[in-house]
């Protein structure tokens, strides 16, 4: 199949309000730094020759055909997943098998998945304070008052006491967004946090992390919500068997793609 | 159409009876009032057939009559049954949900009150009044709904709820006489006897060697003078469950929990108070060892801390405790275990192995799951050996062959060995049952605990352990229930357990030949302890259910 010539629209994306993008600054200060990073599956070479920097305060959003790698892209970088050669660097601690580092790295990293994975036996504030006391060891008054603090910026403080499965999705994600956030991570990666939900939840979703942008957080979204990414992002790649194929800015990789698969991929998905 | 039948049924059941006793077959002198039940029978199905429901109600009455007063005849089951399955025909077809009846049918495109909105009738329709909710009809809703769906559902439900009633009328008509001549003070058999030839009534049950023999059963040949210390640690029991077992009790009382174990080995055995405190020392040590250990990673930590705990007991524990009791000399009266016996063993055996087995359960679910080939191979090996091997071969393997093993002159308390065997008889299984839980988690738990940075240990304390156990409890319980019960195998070693003490009580002369009451005793208070455990096990399900509501 032929990539076509012109690339439809990107969508609006469904918030209605506008953007505020005074505090989203990008520094030079490295974030995130990936140097010839390859990762296999048994035989099954799965991500190849990652070079990548992320700089604080950037906003980027990865996106690709499904079985690309690029949920294996950022697992690796809390350490979900391992990889067997090359360098990854985040916050100035390299990823190594020591236990110490990968803790340190994931309480500095937060992480909101495509299934929520809340703890379904804790209430909602229970998840948001079970980190922070156990692994922060910040006293439980105070981090009660911080969870309560990040559930009323997630517009759910008053479901505080109920459990998980008393939510719908969207809630739940929000609780997740908070849950991390409560952990005060200087990064936070999303992967396909809105692929589980209904339309009318991905938008409440969307809201609550275009919020966390606009407050300058350093940011890694795995999505297909490219509306997201030409309104909020300031780089977008596009990985393809387990590589990066192009990345550009959102408006030259939408208007302008380089690549005829990239050509292909956006043609799909924003011809629907 | 069955409602005819069962009137028809109702009809021969009746009649059937009323010849029978009239030709002298079944006696009317049991009870005068006995006479009515056929006339009723017949009654019911008169009013059946003017299609009241009060009919089917009269005639299983009059059959449930027939029963009671000509008792367990065959000549009397077989009328009762006719018009009993009668009464269940004519109830189900009563309780049949009526078709609509014509009003309703109104609801359906061309009524007076609705009107069509584009001139294509019968396809378009507006509503213009609303109905109101009509009750609902009296046989779908209260007892009557719940006796057609439950007892009298289609023809086999009758059968076979009067088949039952039968079975059930028969046990009871068999026990409930001997049981109605029971003899409670006695001192022997032959009392018992005696108190029934003066009545002249047939055996009864004997209950008085409960009473006799009591002491025994409960404590075997413990000391009677120091009854007050078994006594004393099953109250202090009770204390020290409750923060284990419900929410509202205060936490603080989960340090007199932990405490507990030392505390109960002092009351029942006694001797020097520095036995039980070194023992408790090693885990003191242990705990410290742990937390000193801690920057170490957990393989380094967890292992330190167990070695530091078994160098203590093994090569530390005696001396220390031979010392301290040298320079103070605290303690009670020693209490060998040959003297325990009853339910006092059952107890200590079963609570001991329940306490002790749970989290060597989760030790091995968790070292199976691991990803250390040595530490997944030996609780592999661990546990299918153990399950492969029946528990009254690890007894045997307890009481005779592990002295052949031990350095000479060991002393190793038999009860000590018991213990040990059925702890790991218990977590064997247990290990797999933990495992059907931890299988049920999502991979997702894992990720987001090793996301928010929870190390290994806190998040298998916090994360997946409260939900995998969760999960669990039924198959938990039923496993403590199962080892509670195999506690009376130690008869065969030796051990005086209940079911060991009833030969030694039909050993004596007074209560020779005596074994039902004995076991039913013993059945009974080994059912209570269990059915106990059940219910808390519901209980407990129903109060972690915080998934879908």
């Amino acid at each position: 199949m032929n990539a076509p010539d012109t690339i439809p629209e990107v969508p609006e994306i469904p918030v209605d309000r506008t953007i505020d993008t005074s505090q989203m600054k990008v520094t030079d200060e490295v974030a995130i730094s990936i140097t010839a990073m390859n990762k296999w599956y048994g035989q099954f070479h799965v991500l190849r020759d990652i070079n990548m920097t992320v700089n604080r305060g950037e906003r980027i959003v990865v996106c690709g055909p499904s079985g690309s790698g690029k949920s294996t892209l950022i697992r690796c970088i809390n350490r979900l997943e391992e990889h067997q050669s090359g360098q990854i660097v985040v916050d100035g601690t390299e990823l190594t098998s020591d236990l110490k580092n990968i803790d340190k790295v994931r309480s500095e990293v937060g992480m909101v998945f495509q299934h929520f994975n809340l703890f379904p036996h804790l209430t909602i504030l229970e998840n948001c304070t079970l980190a922070p006391i156990w692994v922060r060891k910040v006293p439980r008054r105070e981090a009660e008052e911080t969870a309560m603090h990040f559930l009323e910026k997630v517009k759910i403080p008053e479901q505080a006491l109920k459990y998980p499965g008393q939510l719908s999705g969207g809630q739940q994600q929000r609780v997740a967004i908070a849950r991390s956030l409560c952990m005060r991570p200087r990064i936070m990666l999303f992967d396909e946090p809105t692929s589980a939900l209904d339309p009318e939840m991905i938008k409440e979703v969307l809201d609550t992390m275009i919020q966390l942008a606009e407050e300058g957080m350093t940011m890694i979204c795995v999505t297909h919500e490219m509306g997201f990414a030409q309104a909020v992002a300031n780089r977008v790649i596009f990985m393809d068997q387990g590589q990066i194929v192009e990345q550009n800015e959102p408006r030259e990789f939408f208007r302008n793609p380089k690549s005829e698969r990239t050509k292909l991929f956006l043609s799909q998905i924003l011809g629907h | 159409m069955k409602r005819t039948a069962g009137i028809a049924l109702g009809l021969i059941g009746s009649v059937a009876l009323i010849v029978l006793v009239f030709l002298g077959y079944l006696p009317l002198s049991i009870g005068r009032l006995g006479g009515i039940a056929p006339a009723l029978g017949v009654a019911g199905a008169v009013v059946a057939m003017t299609g009241r429901p009060l009919g089917s109600v009269l005639l299983a009455f009059a059959s449930v009559l027939t029963l009671v007063y000509f008792g367990f005849d065959f000549l009397a089951v077989v009328p009762a049954a006719l018009m009993a399955v009668g009464a269940g025909w004519i109830f189900g077809d009563d309780a049949q949900p009526k078709p609509l009846e014509q009003s309703s049918a109104r609801l359906v495109s061309d009524g007076p009150d609705a009107i069509a909105i584009d001139g294509s009738r019968h396809v378009a329709y507006v509503r213009a009044a609303m109905l109101p909710p009509a009750p609902a009809p009296v046989t779908q809703v209260g007892a009557a709904r719940w006796l057609r769906e439950n007892l009298f559902d289609g023809w086999v439900s009758p059968v076979l709820t009067v088949l039952s009633l039968i079975a059930i009328g028969w046990i009871v008509s068999e026990i409930a006489p001997w049981l109605s001549r029971s003899v409670w003070n006695a001192g022997s058999l032959r009392e018992c006897r005696a108190i029934w030839a003066e009545a002249g009534v047939p055996e009864g049950a004997c209950w008085g060697v409960i009473n006799d023999r009591l002491n025994q059963l409960l404590y075997g040949f413990y000391p009677s003078h120091l009854y007050w210390r078994p006594n004393l640690a099953l109250v202090l029991l009770f204390v020290a469950l409750a923060p284990v077992l419900f929410t509202g009790v205060p936490r603080q009382l989960l340090w007199f929990s932990m405490a507990y174990p030392f505390l109960a080995y002092f009351l029942l055995w006694g001797g020097s108070v520095w036995v039980p405190v070194s023992a408790a020392l090693g885990f003191v040590l242990g705990y410290v060892a742990l937390r000193l250990l801690a920057p170490l990673g957990p393989i380094l930590q967890t292992g330190g801390a167990v070695l530091a705990a078994l160098a203590w007991w093994l090569l530390l524990a005696g001396p220390f405790a031979g010392n301290m009791a040298g320079i103070l000399p605290l303690g009670n009266e020693f209490v060998r275990s040959d003297r325990f016996g009853g339910f006092l063993i059952s107890l200590t055996i079963g609570l001991t192995a329940i306490a002790l087995s749970l989290p060597l359960g989760i030790l091995l679910a968790l070292g199976r799951q691991s990803g250390m080939p040595l530490i997944k191979g030996v609780s592999v090996v661990f546990i299918e050996f153990i399950r492969g091997v029946p528990l009254i071969t690890l007894l045997f393997t307890a009481s005779l062959l592990l002295n052949y093993f031990l350095p000479p002159g060991t002393t190793f308390d038999l009860i000590l060995r018991v213990i040990i065997m059925v702890t790991l008889f218990a977590a064997a299984y247990l290990a797999e049952v933990v495992r059907g839980g931890l299988a049920a988690l999502p991979r997702g738990q894992y990720e987001a605990a090793d996301s928010l940075g929870l190390d290994y240990w806190k998040a298998q304390r916090l994360i997946i352990m409260p939900q995998a156990l969760k999960i669990s409890i039924p198959g938990i319980v039923n496993t403590f229930i199962g080892l509670f019960k195999d506690t009376t195998l130690v008869v065969f070693i030796g051990l005086l357990d209940p079911i060991g003490l009833t030969n030694s009580i039909r050993a004596s002369t007074d209560w020779q030949g005596i074994y039902w009451e004995l076991f039913i005793f013993i059945g009974a208070v080994f059912f209570l302890m269990c059915f106990g455990m059940s219910r808390y096990s519901m209980y407990l399900e129903r109060r972690l259910r915080t998934d879908h509501r």
